[in-house]
């Protein structure tokens, strides 16, 4: 029995990705899902979004490429969903070169749903490689600031999104969806500038980090990567914005199933230390 | 049912499938992958920057008649004298403006991100009915322990990292060491947030494989 606790230690890598592959495919693959529990934070930017006024404009600041849209795609999908069910007139911007792409991309295919139309219920003004000059300028002139969209190449103030937007005080509430930490800038040069809510949707490795400006006032909400996601996906459905869950709430069970695996799997591995601790001691 | 035709889906799944080949062994289609993506990234990067800035915020504007724009260019090429012994004086210009702008907004900067968070830091610890917030479901035992506990932690990691004195007396000691455990239970739910960032990205791409390449999941 000792011996097969110590081999615990050094299970060949492979089994384990092999294992996981298995419960990641099992999981979203399952009738019924595990089911997901709102929490505050998801519950604050909900109601955020939900009290923005209609005769504002909102940003939506996305700032993800490829690499991490396994979490910070689903939360750009429902916040879009949200602002487009209540007929918010939004702006994206990214400071990211790959961001307004993938954000539009998420846009162009919620927007038939909704009936918007690129130019009049939205405007997207491409990337910008400076985070805090962009965004010290913005405070004050929306239209200066990007000069033009990046999709029809027009001056901004030609679309009628942009009507009556002059600065961030036009702006009724500000969603940032990130896996990096420049929420600290917005909070830093904006926050405070502005009567509009500024909420955050970063990663799950980013989420801890945040709490203290939640706590403090400075963040209004967050999602907490993808989890966050399926929360607020969660709140559509029970308000009536969407008539059924998607993928966000699907992917909570692979997500519930493989974190069982790290907890037997570190279980195992103390096991087997400690099995080899008392083995080493008898000989 | 059946199989994606689009050829985009094919070759994110190849490109998918040959990445995740590492957890087998290192190999070829795995490093052609990689570079794959790298390259591309780096190209999009490069063009986006010129189509979304360089060109509508300072090339349209110069050829418009807003000549002064060119003292921006020349600014920038000044970065680049750091690479001559004769002439990387010159690069000190663009350092020393580029320092003095960021040395101005730092002021406004740690005043806004941390005076809120000290502020709020200050916490009852006799907490009155009238003090609970509308619509909370906490009552006042709930929020004066909630404050104590906050209160008690904050002293306890501010004495861990005051390293003026020794941390030699039981009760220096007792509450840096009390400090650096409660920092130990921050530490650990960093890393579970991290394990699960990952299989976020993990079950985005084996859905991928299932639902847009594969068709096998609705």
């Amino acid at each position: 029995m000792g011996e097969y606790l110590v081999r615990m230690q050094s299970i060949d890598r492979r089994i384990l990705y092999a294992v996981l592959l298995v419960i990641v495919v099992a999981g979203l693959l399952l009738p019924k899902g595990l089911g997901v529990n709102v929490g505050p934070q998801a519950r604050m930017l909900y109601n955020a979004v939900q009290s923005a006024p209609t005769d504002k404009i909102a940003i939506v600041s996305v700032n993800w490429s490829a690499s991490s849209q396994g979490e910070n795609r689903p939360q750009t999908r429902v916040i879009l969903t949200h602002l487009m069910s209540r007929h918010i007139r939004f702006l994206i911007m990214g400071f990211d070169p790959q961001s307004p792409t993938l954000a539009q991309e998420v846009a162009e295919e919620l927007a038939p749903q909704f009936g918007y139309k690129y130019g009049v219920n939205w405007v997207n003004v491409g990337y910008r490689p400076q985070v805090e000059t962009t965004l010290k300028s913005l405070v004050q002139d929306i239209p200066a600031t990007f000069k033009e969209d990046a999709i029809e190449r027009k001056p901004l103030s030609s679309f009628p999104a942009m009507a009556g937007v002059k600065n961030i005080r036009d702006v009724g509430v500000i969603v940032e969806v990130s896996p990096s930490g420049t929420y600290k800038a917005w909070v830093q040069l904006v926050v405070g500038t502005t009567s509009a809510p500024y909420c955050f949707c970063p990663t799950s490795v980013m989420a801890p980090e945040v709490f203290t400006y939640l706590d403090s006032g400075q963040i209004k909400g967050m999602l907490f990567g993808i989890k966050g996601a399926a929360e607020y996906e969660e709140l559509l459905v029970e308000n009536g914005v969407l008539k059924e869950r998607g993928f966000t709430t699907r992917a909570m069970t692979p997500v519930s199933l493989t974190l069982i695996l790290l907890f037997v799997l570190i279980g195992l591995g103390n096991l087997g230390m400690f099995a080899a601790r008392r083995a080493g001691r008898r000989s | 049912m059946g199989w994606s035709t689009t050829p985009g889906i094919w070759i994110g799944a190849i490109g998918t499938i040959c990445l995740f080949s590492l957890i087998y062994r290192e190999n070829r289609a795995y490093r052609l992958f990689e570079h794959l993506f790298i390259g591309l990234a780096a190209g999009y990067t490069i063009k986006t920057i010129w189509t979304d800035t360089i060109y509508p915020q300072w090339y349209l504007p110069l050829i418009h008649g807003r000549w002064p724009m060119i003292f921006v260019l020349f600014l920038g090429c000044l970065f680049y004298t750091i690479y001559s012994r004769k002439y990387n004086w010159m690069s000190r210009i663009s350092i020393g403006i580029l320092l003095g702008l960021v040395a101005g907004q730092i002021f406004q900067q740690t005043a806004s991100d941390y005076i809120p968070q000290i502020r709020t830091s200050f916490k009852p610890l006799h907490v009155t009915p009238a003090m609970i917030p509308k619509g909370s479901q906490l009552t006042v035992t709930g929020i004066t322990l909630n404050n104590l506990l906050f209160v008690v932690i904050l002293v306890a990691v501010l004495v861990y990292f005051f390293f003026s004195i020794e941390h030699k007396s039981k009760v220096l000691g007792g509450t840096a060491r009390l400090g650096r455990l409660t920092m130990m239970f921050a530490f650990g739910a960093i890393f579970g947030s991290t394990v699960m960032a990952r299989m976020a990205l993990l079950i985005d791409r084996v859905w991928f494989l299932m639902h847009d390449w594969l068709h096998v999941a609705h």
